[in-house]
């Protein structure tokens, strides 16, 4: 079995099992194209059903995005309003799950949203959709799994 | 209520000004272009006078909040701020409120007793620990409007008489001048700073929004002489109030944090607040929780009015002062209100410029965000159907898809030179990695002009050399730059070339050579086109500003790839420029060696 990655992304659409072609919701090319290196690949769109996820599985590495609403769980957080919602995640993520890589893929292209991630240990990349299309960010996930 | 027994009032000793009834009085020249002369400066000296002519033991001078119809104390003599425990009475419960209602001047005898209207002294202890018998209220009018009460003075006697009425005569006339005085200087604070603002802003003018409300929250912080001040923008599309700009060199902004309370109330009722202490009064509503203990905190808050009326904005100023050691309470004034209001006047036509500004950012800043879901959905889409036809052995026109790709590229490029034209150039953020420019640069760029050159038949069966060739690039090492701007700039210089060259398609040729000079890595882009006019050579870098040649040969382009090529350079330390006008024509991108060993610094500035 390959290893397990978990992708947070509201761009999957309200209904996770809707996922697929023609529910336009282009992530799914992205986990395709992570599954074709034959990763299991989980997909959730809200922070808080990574949360439930997180807590039921082992993951090797998450894929997270940055702008998201922020669920209950980080309702209380500083998130400007969804804006940061990904960097307050990865900040948590740090402290829960010390050990899991996180690789952000984000829509942002203004680099200081997420200045505040660099240097972070547990953070290996962080990709901008617009340069990075699902075959490259396979790529860089097999990179940072050493395979 | 806030212990403030340690409060004083040490003031510098100020020059002695010549107070005199009417025709004796010399204007002091010291006064004029001055701003430490305060109104709450020339009450102390005006009291320190009026006390000794008359024989007081105490004083005090109040400004009127005639909204709120509250008296703010602002001068003393003979009586410190501790001893006042507050310094702001309503003027319809104490006895100095009768000066502001009737505009005569007033004697009360009799400090302990309590008037049948109910007004009454309200610093009984004041009155114990001074021995303080009688008071006498000289209302201060507005010489252009008596119905006016600019001031309140009082003048307090300890077991003798109270000055006679016959010596009202007298005191309405200081009080006259003391009413020509603080106008004076305060016209004088308001048209001054309210013409230095536009000299101000000049300097910042093709900045970002924030830097122009900083400079107008700097200008106020002189002008009113207080501790910090914040100049908030109301954001149409959110609906709320930010803090664009401040200057606030002793951190109050980041101790407090319910300071956006008051303006938001300034905001929404279009009108100025003023707080005397607005980290302890409750009733304010205001908290104050982020205030340390002992600190009071007073704020005035001041609409920021567009010329049409509406409410854009608000500036708010602080003052601080500690209920321990020589702190002071400083409490704002409605003079306060109109200096602050003098200089949001003039900031106002620049105000409509500053907020079009930011409407156009956000709305740019939402439809890139709106195009780039589209692209990359495509993009994705497409390397999915290119995967699914190769595994399946599907016979293609592999081509169809490499065009695709390719001008998906080109929608990528497009919406990248949008995010730098809606960041503008002065704040190009920059994701600097370790490239090979070859590589990772030129020979991407090379491949988004390709659809450009083959339309213009630059790259065809006809003209069998490849148009664009490169020399020397290994003399560059792998340097530290932001590949995408890079490839950026790239793009713009061989875009231009392929634009303006009017000779024979089949000849078109472009060299691109690498260099190690002293001066840098230099990488000259050198083609055979109509070149460049003299003294076009610096002007084609300005914004919006196309050479002669563009108009002639009927180029199409907006003047400002070469513009945002040369920011993206420069914020990489390095420059752009023309080495040569023509036959070839050359452009010099030139790099510090210092990017082979590391990233730019962070405060790289671009000199737009």
């Amino acid at each position: 079995m390959g290893k397990r990655l978990l992708l947070i992304d509201d761009e999957f659409g309200a209904n996770q099992s809707e996922s697929v072609p023609g529910a336009m919701a282009y992530m799914w090319y992205y986990a395709e194209a992570l599954r074709d290196m034959t990763y299991e690949v989980t997909v959730v769109n809200t922070i808080d059903r990574a949360l439930e996820a997180l807590a039921t599985q082992q993951f090797d590495l998450i894929l997270l995005d940055l702008m998201m609403p922020p669920g209950k769980a980080l309702a209380d957080a500083d998130t400007a309003a969804g804006m940061r919602t990904g960097v307050v995640f990865a900040d948590r993520l740090a402290h829960s799950h010390p050990d899991t890589p996180v690789v952000i893929l984000t829509m942002v292209a203004n680099p200081s949203a997420f200045q505040s991630l660099r240097g972070k240990p547990n953070v290996k990349k962080i990709l901008q959709k617009t340069d990075h299309p699902p075959n490259w960010v396979a790529e860089e996930v097999r990179e940072i799994l050493g395979e | 209520m806030t212990n403030l027994n340690q409060l004083s009032t040490p003031r510098a000793e100020l020059p002695d000004i010549a107070w005199g009834c009417g025709s004796g009085w010399n204007q002091p020249a010291a006064l004029w272009g001055d701003r430490s002369w305060t109104t709450a400066r020339i009450c102390e000296s005006f009291l320190d006078h009026v006390t000794r002519e008359f024989g007081c033991a105490a004083a005090c001078a109040w400004s009127l909040d005639p909204v709120n119809q509250v008296l703010i104390a602002v001068a003393f003599k003979g009586i410190v701020t501790a001893d006042m425990k507050t310094i702001t009475i309503k003027c319809s419960d104490c006895l100095s409120g009768d000066a502001v209602d009737r505009r005569q001047i007033n004697r009360f005898e009799d400090l302990h007793s309590t008037r049948p209207d109910g007004r009454s002294f309200k610093y009984q202890h004041l009155a114990q620990l001074l021995g303080l018998t009688g008071m006498l209220s000289l209302p201060v009018l507005n010489n252009a409007n008596p119905n006016q009460v600019l001031l309140v003075i009082d003048l307090y006697v300890a077991d003798s008489a109270l000055p006679p009425p016959t010596a009202d005569e007298r005191l309405f006339s200081l009080a006259r001048d003391l009413a020509a005085t603080v106008e004076a200087c305060l016209y004088d604070r308001c048209i001054r700073y309210a013409n230095r603002l536009p000299i101000a802003l000049a300097q910042v003018r093709k900045a970002n929004p924030d830097r122009q409300c900083g400079v107008v929250a700097r200008l106020v912080r002189n002008a009113i002489g207080c501790d910090a001040v914040g100049v908030y923008l109301a954001s149409v599309e959110r609906a709320s109030l930010d803090l664009v700009g401040k200057d606030d060199p002793g951190g109050l902004y980041d101790r407090m944090t319910m300071l956006n309370f008051s303006a938001m109330n300034s905001w929404s009722s279009s009108r100025e607040l003023l707080h005397v202490d607005l980290g302890q009064n409750a009733q304010s509503g205001d908290g104050g929780e982020g205030s340390t203990q002992g600190e009071i905190v007073s704020s005035v808050c001041v609409p920021l009015q567009a010329l049409s009326g509406q409410s854009r904005g608000v500036i708010q100023c602080l003052n601080s002062s500690m209920s321990v050691g020589e702190g002071t309470l400083h409490p704002f004034t409605y003079d306060d209100v109109a200096v602050i209001e003098a200089i949001g006047r003039s900031f106002s036509p620049q105000l409509e410029v500053v907020q079009a500004d930011q409407q156009r950012i956000e709305s740019l800043n939402r439809l890139a965000h709106e195009l780039r879901v589209p692209v990359v959905a495509f993009r994705a889409a497409l390397e999915r159907v290119r995967n699914e036809c190769a595994t399946k052995g599907y016979t293609f026109q592999f081509e169809h898809f490499e065009e695709m790709g390719i001008y998906s590229d080109v929608m990528n490029r497009l919406l990248k030179e949008l995010d730098l034209m809606r960041r503008g150039t002065h704040s190009i953020p920059l994701m600097p990695q370790q490239t090979y420019l070859l590589r990772k640069i030129i020979a991407p760029a090379v491949r988004f002009v390709r659809p450009l050159l083959i339309k213009a038949g630059f790259d065809s069966s006809k003209n069998p050399k490849n148009p664009i060739t490169y020399n020397k690039l290994d003399k560059i090492p792998d340097l530290y730059v932001d590949p995408g701007l890079m490839t950026q700039v790239v793009f713009n210089l061989l875009d231009n070339a392929i634009k303006y060259y009017q000779g024979d398609p089949a000849e078109f040729n472009m060299l691109i050579e690498g260099s190690n000079s002293p001066e840098g890595f230099e990488v000259f882009f050198r083609d055979w086109g109509v070149g460049i006019e003299i003294g076009d050579a610096r002007i084609i870098f300005e914004q919006g500003v196309r050479g002669r040649n563009a108009h002639q040969f009927d180029v199409s382009g907006e003047g400002i790839g070469l513009w945002l090529a040369r920011a993206i350079v420069r914020r990489h330390g390095g420059d752009l420029f023309v080495g040569c006008n023509r036959n070839p024509t050359e452009f010099v991108l030139r790099l510090p060696h210092s990017l082979q060993y590391g990233p730019p610094p962070d405060n790289f500035m671009v000199d737009e």
